[in-house]
């Protein structure tokens, strides 16, 4: 029964995962990623992954998002519905499912088309979702106008701004309409103090709306602040 | 799976017995050292499911585009079964494309696949006005009123942005990107469940690639539909699709993931294409 409880609470269940690269016009050499990696999330927790640079905390993310294919290992992943999914085995179709449904990743740079305005790339996930345009448009100009992004930019392509206005956008996209899983690789690495408190703020809000996050931040501060659990990454060897 | 695509092999030549043996990725050749047949596509096994869209990328030769061809069945396969899953007019749910008769074959093609060609006058008629063009295939759809199919003219002329006072007259009095988009506008018009795309953009200058790959992705959005893009350009691809499957020598060498194929490749050659990616 206590069991069950906590089984009702849990979000993923990473074990034995494992990532290595073959690089095959480079001599078939092989670079390892990470290895050994095991953690739980539960939901409306924060995990913050840590260590050094280049221990792989990044490739971990992309790992669970499957943009990497892992070596070994599970990522259970236990969805809304009841469903539980293991992540590095399942076909691809199911994965795009997850990524419709379940899991949404904030990558430190912003990547986007050049031909859509930041209330555009803001709304879409709304529009998604089946929110009429117009009522999705309002909602994206509140968040960005609480992000600190000035209104004469929301019509322009967030191409064309600032690296720390570009990461404010890429946090509005994915906060918006939150996924129940969030993978979040330094969302604040170059943002002033100010945005950084505003980001925490909208992540708190988050978990209090059950949504499990995932997330790198260098700055050991900005990382006390939000997480729950901090799960440590060794360089692989 | 919207499409099966099981063991499918096509050979130009006399063949012989062991010419799937012999060729493919793992020999790194196409012809058959016994009996010098060509094999384009060999023992390709696929499936892709409804609404998804897929990439197929690869050099000259790889058999990406004779894949395409033989699942619009201008080609027949030497081997092997394409089955296509829809509500089909007479009732059934499923059928081997390679089976199908000319008669049934084209009623498929009028209203539930369509192909867009690099070569704009492959798939329109340039006798026939732009207007026309797209009314033929919402004609041969099975709409028979003049008032209707002129109605839903001028609305896809408008989705494709050609202005409607311009939708009578003839392919050739529009610029190579305008030719396209009514291309498109045309293969839609019959609301199909599987649009395959030949290299659409290839010879169009960027800025126009751009317009009509946005276009495209709107409509898919919109219209829900599975599609297949063979391109050469991985732009076009990670621009386009959710999936994607590397050819060389005629067989596939590696699928998954656009993202995955893109950031984290394993065969050789994907690694050798990525890595060439300007």
């Amino acid at each position: 029964m206590q069991r069950q409880e906590q089984d009702r609470e849990l979000k993923l269940e990473v074990e034995g995962l494992q990532k290595s690269f073959r690089l095959h016009n480079r001599g078939g050499i092989q670079v390892s990623g990470f290895r050994d990696i095991a953690f739980k999330v539960k939901k409306h927790h924060f995990l913050a992954l840590c260590g050094p640079s280049g221990a792989g905390k990044s490739s971990i993310l992309k790992t669970i998002y499957r943009t990497y294919l892992p070596g070994a290992g599970q990522m259970h992943l236990y969805r809304e519905d009841g469903d539980i999914i293991d992540l590095a085995c399942c076909s691809e179709a199911e994965v795009l499912r997850q990524r419709r449904e379940e899991i949404s990743i904030v990558t430190q740079f912003l990547k986007i088309l050049p031909r859509v305005t930041a209330l555009e790339v803001a709304a879409a996930p709304l529009i998604e979702k089946g929110r009429p345009a117009n009522q999705a448009h309002r909602e994206a100009a509140d968040l960005l106008s609480f992000l600190g992004i000035r209104r004469n930019l929301f019509n322009l392509s967030p191409l064309t701004f600032s690296g720390g206005e570009q990461q404010r956008i890429n946090i509005a996209r994915a906060v918006i309409a939150p996924r129940p899983l969030i993978l979040l690789d330094e969302p604040t690495a170059s943002l002033d103090p100010e945005s950084v408190q505003k980001v925490l703020f909208l992540l708190q809000t988050l978990k209090k709306r059950h949504i499990a996050m995932i997330g790198i931040f260098h700055d050991r501060n900005i990382r006390e602040q939000i997480s729950d659990d901090v799960y440590e990454v060794r360089a692989a060897s | 799976m919207m499409l099966e695509i099981e063991d499918v092999s096509k050979v130009y030549g006399t063949g012989c017995s062991d010419c799937l043996e012999l060729t493919g990725n793992r020999h790194g050749r196409a012809i058959c050292p016994r009996c010098r047949s060509v094999v384009a596509v060999n023992r390709v096994n696929l499936q892709v499911g409804a609404n998804l869209v897929l990439g197929v990328v690869g050099e000259s030769g790889s058999g990406k585009s004779t894949l395409l061809k033989l699942i619009y069945r201008e080609l027949k396969t030497s081997a092997g079964s394409i089955y296509f899953q829809a509500d089909f007019p007479d009732g059934r749910k499923r059928l081997n494309l390679m089976e199908l008769a000319y008669r049934e074959l084209s009623i498929i093609r009028n209203t539930h696949m369509s192909m867009i060609y690099q070569d704009v006058r492959r798939g329109l008629n340039f006798l026939f006005s732009a207007g026309g063009n797209i009314a033929e295939k919402i004609i041969a759809a099975g709409e028979r009123k003049y008032d209707a199919v002129r109605e839903q003219v001028l609305q896809f002329s408008e989705k494709i942005d050609i202005p409607t006072e311009r939708v009578d007259e003839y392919p050739e009095t529009f610029s190579g990107g305008q030719q396209q988009r009514i291309q498109i506008a045309k293969a839609l018009a019959s609301s199909p469940r599987l649009l395959l795309l030949d290299e659409p953009t290839t010879g169009l200058d960027v800025s126009v690639q751009a317009r009509i790959l946005d276009l495209v992705k709107v409509l898919h959005r919109e219209m829900g539909f599975t599609m297949i893009v063979v391109s050469h350009d991985l732009g076009v691809i990670k621009h386009l699709t959710d999936l994607t499957v590397v050819m060389k020598n005629g067989s596939i060498v590696e699928q998954g993931l656009t993202d995955q194929i893109l950031e984290d490749p394993q065969h050789a050659y994907t690694q050798l294409l990525v890595s060439s990616i300007l």
